[in-house]
């Protein structure tokens, strides 16, 4: 046995104080005294001899002096020499669900664990949305064992590379000559090909794939992002709903059904065509814009490898009335938008330029849900200064450019759009229009009108490399771009809406379509709804009395809390498992939100990889000659006995009081 | 003091060992051992002879440096050896004060180290030689001064030096506790008297050592000797004091006998005023 800290056994010369009393004891005072002949008739002291009781009393005063010395100087079991040190990273991944992947791989694991020798160093490390170490070096085989045994399957879409950089941390602090990682899990093709582009990052350890998927995918149907929305049809609110389905396999047919708030709105069967494909299921239904709408779509019947994704949640808040601040001089805008026609659903504030100006120095507060200006008016600075305003607080922007002036066009390039001729003359019909984009899928079921009836009659060449077309028209040029790179929304019209411009307004469909618009525009600043299993999400509190505390509660189990900051936020864990979560504020049971988790869809995608590319990416491979270590001997320190002795320590002191007290009595 | 004193050997201007100086005629109380028979039968007259000292007295302060001097009891004023010091220092004060001569005898401390041959380790004395100068009260203050109590049985031996070191009748004051058996300095004293000296013998004890005031149980050392004994103070104390008495008892028949001046003086009182009392209680 070594010691941990060797140097605390100088402690022990504190032995020599027990000892030092008990022979002083034995001989006892002495006192000089000359006139000792006079008592010379009196016995003489006998050294107080040799009994057992007093030898066995200094033995246990020894030892437990000698115990609790060695507890300080924390003994250590037989040192070891430590060959390899080796990284277990177990995927806990939502797609190791599928044919019992998780608890594979998991007793794999842990036998792996039992037979480790002596001179490996193990660590086990959990690859989930964040991979953790569940158990470092310094833990013991049992510990380690123990805590692989206590996790739970998960929802969560992990990253392979995250989870080795977490291996070649630890490895980094290691002592064994050889590094190795050892990743078990279903090598889910997408997991090892979503970042093979990184650099290498991993020097000097080999990584080994603990099993080769026994197939190269496997038969699957899952729900992909819901999307649903409000649109309205005359004073009649309707949710559009569009959910893609993924299938893979020999499946045919599957019954998808749709449940609205505990009510069933639709089931269908529908047809699939194998191999693999995906197909949008769409639905649309009247809605009460007054409540939250939570619903349910499952797959029945799909008889699938991963039953957990058959099934997807959705939510929609209650119909916001959101502010437009409009700056533009169209009739057709400014009577979509009027409070009779758009009543509840937006409130719009006309402005003029020096309107424009007074919101630049307001508080942030006071800036609308979107922004909607003609390129007339942003001939004005202040109108210039206040769509910069709106995209960088988040809120949405919609650009009407009828024309386009020599002070424009550097306006419109500092937001990556470039005017590249002379307006073009019409007519043009919307010719490509991107119906799966929110805005126009409402309109593939016909009830809101046609847009292809609606006629563009004067429009300007847009150039926007990093925008992304939602309309062309017949000569290729984009009528309608969604720009990127800005905070909040920014949409912007090739031509105005206007006589001049186009007859869009005049058709039917011109009133769902600006809703739909605005709708889209705004949903940068639309409250959370959905998120993955596992997610940090943050719940902005509206203006009101600011809670204390935000409650993520699923029935009637508080699932998470989180404290309110100064700016009426709070951070709040999303639970590891699908379903639906309802906000609410400090001890209230109103709901002041709900939140739809659901998995990533990726996980779905159950297609393996026998030999990841990516591998060869990320680890440099180890150089014997040159990465050689030195195995390094350890101590093992077990942390148990040290406890153990100190008790002993005790006991022995114990007994020894004891024995003291007895001999006082008798005497 | 100086009463004592003229007792002890007359006027201080006459002695035993001086001179004849002259006769005078005998007048009734005149001590009869002075008058000169030859004068008387030759001119059938009664006359006393007159003597003058050669010097005056020669005394010596034999002081015991034994180990057992140096204990003192709780009740005691100081320990035997100072108070042996003490009453030493007033003698040899007054002697002085009577134009005698005054000496100092002790045993030196022994030589470090064993002794190759296995013998007790060498003692040198330490002697003052008699004087009556002025300067000699110092002298005899730092002697005695300088004493220690360390060693084993040491009186007899003490006497003996004292012996060689008188070449004449002297005064011998004997400063010990006499703890020693009586018949180990019997024969010293012996000779002192046969050798014409006067001894005086002061012993000190400790109040301690003659009451035994002990209780409970105790283990003592011999300090001259290491022997130990243990025992119970209350049970022991009766039969102690019965050994102490007749150890007393045989030394005041010793001196009874050897007619030699004795005083027991305590350390837990005042020595002048102990040796003072002990003194005149003997005239």
């Amino acid at each position: 046995m070594s010691f941990l800290h060797p140097w605390l056994l100088v402690g022990a010369a504190v032995l020599a104080v027990p000892l030092w009393l008990h022979l002083r004891a034995r001989t006892g005072a002495v006192t000089l005294f000359p006139a000792l002949r006079f008592l010379e008739d009196q016995p003489r002291p006998r050294a107080r001899g040799f009994r057992v009781r007093d030898a066995l009393l200094l033995a246990l005063r020894l030892l437990a002096l000698l115990l609790a010395v060695a507890a300080f100087a924390r003994p250590a079991g037989r040192g070891v020499l430590v060959t390899e040190s080796r990284v277990h990273v177990l995927d806990n991944t939502f797609s190791q669900q599928a044919a019992d992947g998780f608890e594979t791989d998991r007793r794999q694991l842990l036998q792996e664990l039992a037979a480790e020798g002596a001179g490996v160093q193990s660590a086990v490390v959990e690859l989930t949305g964040r991979p953790r170490v569940v158990a470092g070096f310094g833990e013991t085989r049992e510990e380690a064992g123990a805590r692989v045994r206590a996790l739970t399957p998960s929802h969560q879409r992990g990253s392979y590379l995250e989870a080795l950089r977490l291996a070649g941390s630890l490895l980094d602090q290691s002592l064994g000559a050889r590094r190795v990682v050892r990743v078990h899990g279903d090598q889910q093709q997408n997991q090892w090909t979503e970042h093979e582009g990184s650099p290498p990052f991993l020097t000097g350890a080999t990584v080994e794939l603990s099993r080769v998927p026994a197939v190269a995918e496997r038969p699957n149907l899952s729900l992909g992002e819901t999307e649903t929305r409000y649109f309205f049809l005359g004073d009649a609110t309707y949710v559009d709903l569009a959910v893609p389905l993924h299938h893979r396999g020999p499946a045919r047919s599957v019954t998808a059904v749709l449940n609205v708030n505990g009510r069933t709105v639709l089931r269908q069967q529908l047809a699939l065509q194998p191999p693999s494909g995906t197909v949008t299921l769409q639905g649309q239904w009247r809605a009460d814009p007054s409540q939250w709408l939570s619903g349910e779509l499952l797959l029945e019947d799909a008889r699938d490898a991963l039953p957990a994704d058959d099934r997807g949640y959705f939510c929609l808040p209650p119909v916001r009335e959101g502010r437009v601040a409009l700056l533009a001089r169209s009739p057709y805008l400014r009577a979509a938008l009027d409070p009779s026609v758009m009543k509840v659903r937006w409130a719009a504030e006309v402005l003029d330029p020096a309107g424009a100006a007074r919101l630049l120095q307001a508080d942030e507060r006071a800036l609308a849900d979107v922004l909607v200006v003609e390129s007339d008016y942003a001939q004005a600075q202040a109108v210039r200064d206040l769509v910069f305003r709106h995209l960088n607080n988040g809120r949405g922007v919609v650009l009407v450019l009828g024309r386009a002036t020599p002070l424009l066009r550097p306006f419109l390039a500092e937001l990556g759009l470039t005017v590249t001729g002379p307006a073009v003359a019409g007519p043009e019909s919307f010719r490509a229009i991107a119906t799966d984009h929110p805005i126009f899928r409402p309109f593939a079921g016909g009830a809101l009108g046609d847009l292809t009836a609606a006629r563009v009659l004067r429009h300007l060449p847009l150039r926007a490399p990093a925008a992304t077309p939602l309309v062309y028209g017949d000569a290729g040029d984009p009528l309608l771009l969604e720009a990127a790179g800005t905070r909040g929304r920014l949409l912007a019209f090739a031509f105005g809406l206007d006589r001049e411009g186009s007859d869009l307004p005049l058709t039917p469909a011109f009133v769902p379509f600006v809703d739909l618009l605005l709708q889209h525009a705004r949903a940068g600043t639309a409250a959370l709804t959905s998120a993955l299993p596992g997610a940090l999400v943050t719940h902005h509190v509206e203006d009101g009395p600011r809670p204390r505390e935000v409650v993520l509660r699923q029935g009637g189990r508080v699932e998470a809390r989180a404290a309110v900051d100064a700016n009426g936020d709070a951070r709040l864990t999303v639970p590891d498992r699908p379903g639906f979560h309802t906000i609410g504020y400090d001890d209230g049971t109103e709901p002041k939100g709900m939140i739809a988790v659901n998995p990533s869809p990726k996980e779905s995608d159950l297609r393996y990889e026998a030999r990841p590319a990516a591998l060869s990416a990320w680890v440099v491979p180890a150089r014997p000659e040159q990465d050689a270590r030195a195995a390094v001997a350890v101590a093992i320190d077990d942390g148990r006995l040290p406890w153990l002795l100190l008790l002993a320590a005790a006991v022995f002191l114990a007994a020894e009081s004891g024995a003291l007290l007895a001999r006082r009595a008798a005497a | 003091m100086e009463g004592f004193l003229a007792g002890l050997h007359g006027s201080p201007f006459h002695g035993p060992s001086v001179e004849f100086k002259e006769y005078r005629d005998y007048r009734p109380g005149d001590d009869p051992r002075h008058l000169d028979w030859r004068l008387y039968a030759r001119s059938d007259r009664l006359c006393i002879r007159r003597f003058e000292q050669e010097t005056n007295l020669r005394g010596y302060l034999l002081v015991d440096t034994s180990a057992s001097m140096a204990y003192r009891g709780a009740r005691a004023r100081e320990s035997k050896l100072e108070c042996a010091k003490t009453v030493a220092l007033a003698f040899g004060w007054a002697l002085l004060r009577q134009n005698d001569a005054v000496g100092v005898l002790a045993q030196g401390p022994p030589e470090p180290g064993p002794r190759l041959d296995g013998r007790p380790p060498r003692r040198e004395p330490r002697l003052l030689k008699p004087s009556q100068k002025p300067h000699q009260a110092g002298q005899l203050l730092r002697a005695l001064a300088d004493l220690e109590a360390v060693g084993g049985s040491l009186l007899p031996d003490l006497l003996a030096r004292a012996f060689a070191a008188a070449a004449r009748r002297s005064l011998l004051v004997v400063v010990s506790d006499f703890l020693e058996p009586a018949p180990a300095i019997q024969q010293a004293l012996e000779r002192a008297r046969f050798d014409g000296h006067e001894c005086l013998c002061l012993q000190v004890l400790d109040a301690d050592e003659l009451d035994f005031p002990f209780t409970g149980a105790h283990v003592f050392e011999d300090p001259e000797t290491g022997e130990r004994r243990r025992f119970v103070g209350e049970e022991a104390r009766e039969r102690y004091r019965e050994r102490l008495e007749r150890f007393l008892r045989e030394y005041r028949d010793l001196w009874n006998r050897l007619q030699v001046r004795h005083v027991l003086i305590r350390t837990d009182e005042e020595p002048g005023a102990a040796l003072a009392r002990g003194l005149s209680s003997r005239r």
